[in-house]
């Protein structure tokens, strides 16, 4: 029967000690210094003896009683501090060893499978590009991070469906100028195009971003009735209202034709100087009666006014707009200062019988005219220090002339961000 | 009764033009004082109407459109 071997750690190995374990444990303690190789320490203490070794401290025991153990270590007056049983240590065993190793490289190799078979069956993450309609792309919207945030623009149009999914939670501010008629609701459907193109932002459904200035504050004045018609007196009290609140920019997707060599309204004129007096910058559309290439019509009125900036129309292809006025009365003012995307422009729309969407493709100066108003904001974020006039200087000096098109047609080219 | 615009004259004043509207039988309809800009509404002809107080009249238009 195997016996149990304590190891038992003593405080002291003075005589007293010594003879207080011999008495306490009915053993014989032998030193080690005379262990040798006739007298080894196996054979003492298999003899009910004890075996002291002086430089560790400790004594080897064996079949002792193991609780009478545990009360010397807790008796202070012993000078028993600690035992513990000897424990059995066994050679390594190589075969063993390696056989242990190549299971764990097995169960390695496994997880490596697994973990390559996890990676190439995980869908690659689409990168957070945001895709732009054709209109942004052109004018560099992907190179810039303004958004005309804090900037006020002012859509002068037939009013603004607020109900678009993509204004929902949007603050916007606005008065009707046309009786009996309210600014919040678009029957008409145009100004709610206009209003995406320079301060919407992305399609709720594609996620196609459409709008430029998406983070400006979007002020509506209704100045064109339901049916699209306006007069003087809804767009000059509106410019009123703008400059009153210190609106930033007044865009006017809105013309009313001029015949060839009629000089421009002193009015507008009038108005669009005292807007810039007060740090306002009035971008209008050029008018969409030409007939190209053959009849191209002058600048409409109010564009046509010197302190009016007035927008040209291009497509896709870099191609002026068949119905894009021109700066034919060079006579008597009404140049073209720049232009923009104006064909085939997607925006927000309000939905009504005809169109079952949120959306709309439209052309005309009128869409271009937005693209512009929308880019001043970025410009009027990204350089807080510049008034209106020196926005107007800055968005002609930047803009890109287009290749085999005309001054005449496209002003100073098409606008561009500044990267 | 047709509408009408006038850009007031440099250095003259609404209540100058008031007065003469006002006397010639002009309704005035609004004034924009950030535009020195006067609306009024008459039936006369306009072009036998002394308006030296004014740099230009121009009749309302009715003529803006959606573009």
């Amino acid at each position: 029967m195997a016996k149990n071997r304590y190891i038992v750690l003593l405080d002291n190995q003075n005589e007293k000690s010594i003879r207080n374990v011999e008495k306490g444990f009915s053993v014989s303690v032998t030193s080690s210094e005379y262990l040798s190789k006739d007298n080894r320490s196996f054979n003492i203490i298999d003899n009910n003896n004890a075996v002291l070794y002086k430089n560790l401290g400790v004594v080897v025991v064996d079949d002792v009683d193991e609780e009478q153990l545990t009360r010397s270590v807790a008796d202070s007056k012993s000078p028993v501090v600690y035992f513990e049983k000897e424990r059995e240590f066994f050679p390594a065993d190589e075969i063993t060893l390696i056989n242990d190793l190549k299971a764990s490289v097995d169960q390695l190799k496994n997880k490596i499978l697994e973990l390559e078979n996890f990676m190439q069956k995980k869908p690659i993450p689409k990168p957070v590009v945001t895709d732009l309609e054709w209109g942004l792309k052109a004018i560099g919207i992907g190179d810039t991070q303004f958004s005309g945030k804090g900037i006020d623009v002012c859509i002068l149009d037939t009013g603004f469906d607020v109900l678009h999914p993509d204004f929902a939670g949007r603050t916007i501010e606005g008065k009707s100028f046309i009786e009996g008629e309210e600014w919040d609701k678009d029957p008409n459907g145009h100004g709610t195009h206009c209003a995406g193109i320079a301060c919407g932002n992305v399609r709720s459904d594609t996620g196609k971003r459409y709008g430029i200035a998406n983070d400006c504050n979007l002020k509506i004045g209704k100045v064109l009735a339901n049916s699209g018609k306006g007069t003087t007196s809804s767009i000059i009290d509106a410019i009123d209202w703008a400059i009153t609140k210190k609106f930033r920019i007044v865009s006017l997707s809105l013309a009313s034709p001029v015949k060839l060599n009629e000089k421009p309204s002193v009015l507008f004129e009038t108005v669009g100087n005292r807007a810039l007096d007060n740090n306002c910058l009035i971008i209008a559309a050029a008018g969409n009666e030409s007939k190209r290439p053959e009849l191209p019509a002058p600048v409409s009125a109010p564009a046509n006014s010197l302190s009016i900036m007035a927008v040209a129309a291009i497509d896709n292809q870099m191609r002026i707009a068949r119905f894009s006025n021109a700066g034919i009365n060079a006579a008597t003012g009404g140049n073209i200062n720049v232009c923009a995307p104006g064909v085939d422009v997607l925006s927000s729309y309000p939905k009504k019988s005809g169109n079952s969407g949120d959306y709309a493709l439209l052309s005309g100066t009128s869409m271009a005219t937005p693209h512009v108003s929308g880019l001043a904001a970025l410009y009027m974020e990204q350089f807080p220090g510049l008034n209106a006039r020196e926005i107007w200087e800055l968005l002609e000096s930047k803009a890109k002339p287009i290749e085999s098109l005309k001054y005449r047609d496209i002003g100073k080219g098409l606008i561009q961000v500044i990267r | 009764m047709k509408t009408y615009f006038g850009v007031i004259q440099g250095g003259i004043s609404f209540k100058e033009v008031e007065t003469k509207l006002v006397n010639s039988g002009i309704k005035i309809v609004k004034h924009y004082p950030k535009f020195k800009i006067v609306k009024f509404e008459t039936d006369k002809n306009i072009p036998e109407i002394n308006f030296d107080f004014f740099i230009t009249v121009e009749e309302e238009k009715e003529d803006f459109f959606i573009q």
